[in-house]
């Protein structure tokens, strides 16, 4: 009997000394997998949560250097809930319309009896108004840090950046191109970088605006372009808007003039007509003199030109004195199917192609007349965008192959494919001649010494309603450097010039637009590594002999 | 028989130290791992805080403002193509008094001692020395400072502006002989110096 109990108490014992070990077990197994869950959490959690740092709500446009553009900082906001108040309402509005002057004392009181429970008097209040609002002493009156989209550079580039809105939303310009990689929680922590570069866009809009202010024209625009790549490395356009403050900015500021507004673009389209003549065949031989003797009378119309040279011109030196009459008859006997062909695979007849949604559509002829193709070919009777002529020149100069600009930065060697719209050969071609017109024509107040500028002026009438404004002009300048190795394009556009004493009252491109391109080129250019050389240049000695000069002229 | 007894005791709490100092890790872990979020909080705020003085700092320096100042404070210009030198040689051939608009001011900014003029220089100290009948040794201490380097450092404290006297005599002090060198950039100053020390 007692051998049994004691067998039946071995039995117990072994019993629970088994669920003791159990139990043990299963701690050691509990912390084990805990260790275990550390180490693989720690791995694969924490590097990732270190690398991560500071996420900005919205990521950041810098400028192809680095340069920040746009940036989300912490404002503040001042909110109240008007169903909590503790001082009384006919207390509290009149010192809230004193420090806070956008609503009247009526329109507060409205708010602080309304017994709703949240509303905002005021979004990206300055830390001063907030110190002094909090100083009345209303509970009631709630301070929240919001994200707030801020320019630091102001003005600089606003056409291009735009704005967003209260919500953070762009709105304009690339924030509102760019919105959805801008929040993208994935891709916020890494700035977008553009095209621009800001030191040749705060130039351009230095000169651009004094240009403006000297020649009191009401409006101006402003490019500088990559010949090679399509970049974008400055767009201007006057007047310009602060980001900032974009609430308070007229429509005719946030209009960008570069890519939203079409103009005639006048004798700036010669080289284009010139080029396409020669490719196709038209002008087989650049010696060849066209009758400039009195003006083209075709139909009803009278094309004439500014400064009549009244002899026989031939093309290197129609374009020297920009001759209408000339481009007229090499336009003429290109035909309606040449010219039309032409200017579609330039693209003109659609909206720029760039990121930006403020696109204008160019005014592409419903008819084309024998009229309309003459005209065309010396800038009149189409309209385009100035992006558009950039671009345009961008392949004249560039061995002609067209490419979408962008303001977006490429990669370093990267080269977007482009569309071949003019030969090689003629391109080197035009070269010379838009090299000729700095030298000795129109465009000589943009040389600068050294920098070898080519380019051409464009001196268009505004139309109105009665017809062509004699007396307001759109003066554009296309300039291409260095032309023995085109890189940039710099277009300047004054919108109605009203003339200066330092041009004698003149508004013609040559006189306003050509002297702020060089003055742009003089100064971006040793930025951009392309230094002043005096001992480089275009040869341009076969054209030379074609350039007739008067002989009292010629003997000094 | 006692230890045998106690062996299942001592199992039992050999096993409840193991898990007890298991746990005390576990808890370690996850003390570090704390004080690792709160240095991850830590870097998150400063950076934030780097990224709020940096735009103050591009706020108040913008190209708007920069602009301002150059050319209304310091009138700074455009420098011309002639201000543009391709190497080095042009450099040291450069003449500011050659370019349009230059002052018209007498210019010796700097020099150089070449080879020859130390050599002319040694042998007219030779002659000298020889004229006095001073012994050699004594011609080599006295050499340096007197008669040749003191009429340049004169004539060169005439030609420079009274704010660059004193460097273009110090630039001199035991120079035997000057040849005209401008725009020298700091490397080639102190090679001369090294030079001229010698």
């Amino acid at each position: 009997m007692p051998a049994e109990i004691r067998q039946i108490g071995l039995a117990v014992t072994h019993q629970r000394l088994m669920v003791l070990m159990l139990l043990f077990m299963m701690v050691t197994a509990v912390i084990t997998g805990k260790l275990g869950y550390f180490a693989v959490h720690g791995l694969m959690h924490n590097p990732a949560h270190a690398a991560s740092g500071f996420v900005p709500p919205r990521a950041d446009i810098v400028d192809r250097n680095g340069e920040v553009l746009a940036r989300d900082i912490d404002a503040w906001s001042i909110g109240i809930h008007p169903d909590a108040l503790v001082n009384s309402p006919e207390e509290l509005a009149p010192k809230l319309a004193q420090l806070m002057p956008e609503r009247t004392v009526a329109q507060y009181l409205q708010i602080l009896r309304s017994h709703e429970k949240f509303t905002y008097l005021r979004r990206r209040a300055l830390p001063e108004l907030v110190a002094q609002v909090n100083a009345l002493g209303e509970p009631a009156i709630e301070y929240l840090r919001e994200p707030e989209r801020l320019y630091p550079q102001t003005t600089l580039a606003a056409h291009v950046l735009g704005y967003t809105d209260f919500n953070g939303n762009g709105v304009a310009g690339m924030e509102r191109a760019l919105n959805a990689r801008l929040i993208d929680p994935a891709q916020r922590n890494t700035p977008v970088a553009l095209s621009i570069d800001s030191r040749v866009q705060a130039i351009l809009e230095a000169e651009l605006s004094a240009g403006m202010m000297q020649q009191r024209a009401l409006g101006a625009a402003g490019l500088v372009l990559d010949a090679n790549t399509g970049e974008v490395l400055a767009m201007a356009s006057l007047p310009v808007f602060n980001p900032n403050t974009s609430g308070q900015t007229s429509d005719d500021a946030r209009r960008n003039n570069v890519t939203q507004s079409v103009y005639e673009l006048g004798s700036t389209f010669k080289p284009l007509t010139f080029a396409n003549a020669i490719d196709t065949g038209t002008v087989t031989n650049i010696a060849k003199r066209w009758d400039a003797t009195a003006p083209l009378h075709v139909g009803q119309y009278t094309i004439h030109d500014d400064e009549p040279a009244n002899r026989w011109l031939n093309m290197p030196e129609a374009l020297v004195h920009s001759s209408n009459i000339v481009t007229a008859q090499i336009a003429d006997q290109m035909g309606q199917q040449k010219t039309m062909s032409f200017f579609t695979r330039m693209h003109f007849n659609e909206p720029p192609r760039i990121e930006l949604h403020e696109k204008g559509r160019p005014i592409w002829p419903k008819y084309w007349a024998r009229t309309t193709v003459m005209t065309i070919g010396f800038g009149h009777g189409m309209a385009v965008t100035p992006l558009q002529l950039a671009t345009g020149y961008a392949a004249l100069a560039n061995g002609g192959i067209l490419r979408a600009p962008t303001l977006l930065k490429l990669n370093p060697g990267e080269v977007p494919p482009g569309e071949r719209v003019i030969s090689a050969s003629t391109s080197l071609l035009m070269r010379k001649m838009l090299r000729l017109v700095v030298l000795q024509g129109t465009g000589e107040r943009a040389n600068v010494e050294g920098m070898r500028i080519g380019g051409k002026t464009g001196t268009a009438e505004v139309p109105g309603k009665h017809g062509y404004n004699k007396h307001a002009n759109v003066s554009t300048f296309v300039g291409v450097f260095p032309l023995d190795a085109p890189r940039y394009v710099v277009l300047t556009m004054l919108d109605q010039p009203k003339g200066s004493a330092a041009t004698g009252g003149v508004t013609t491109a040559g006189m306003v637009s050509a002297p702020i391109a060089g003055r742009v080129i003089a100064r971006i250019g040793p930025m951009l590594g392309v230094l002043p050389d005096m001992n480089r240049d275009i040869d341009v000695s076969e054209l030379m002999p074609l350039l007739w000069h008067p002989k009292t002229e010629a003997n000094h | 028989m006692i230890a045998q007894r106690f062996r299942s005791i001592m199992w039992a709490s050999g096993a409840a130290l193991a898990a007890t100092g298991l746990y005390l890790v576990s808890v370690q872990v996850s003390a570090e791992h704390k004080r690792l979020a709160e240095i991850n909080h830590q870097i998150d705020v400063t950076e934030h805080d780097i990224r709020m003085l940096d735009t103050e700092l591009a706020t108040r320096t913008n190209w708007r403002q920069l602009e301002k100042w150059n050319s209304d404070t310091l009138g700074l210009s455009t420098p011309s193509a002639a201000q543009f030198v391709g190497d080095t040689t042009a450099l040291a051939r450069f003449d500011p008094a050659k370019l349009k608009g230059a002052p018209e001011v007498p210019v010796a900014a700097m020099a150089s001692v070449t080879e020859d003029a130390e050599s002319l220089a040694a042998a007219k100290l030779q002659d000298k020395a020889q004229s006095l009948s001073v012994p050699e040794t004594a011609t080599v201490t006295a050499a340096a400072p007197d008669p040749v380097a003191a009429p340049v450092s004169e004539k060169l404290a005439q030609a420079q502006p009274p704010a660059h006297k004193g460097q273009a005599q110090r630039h001199f002090e035991g120079t035997s002989a000057v040849t005209h060198l401008v725009m020298l950039d700091d490397a080639l100053r102190e090679a001369l110096h090294g030079k001229a020390q010698r």
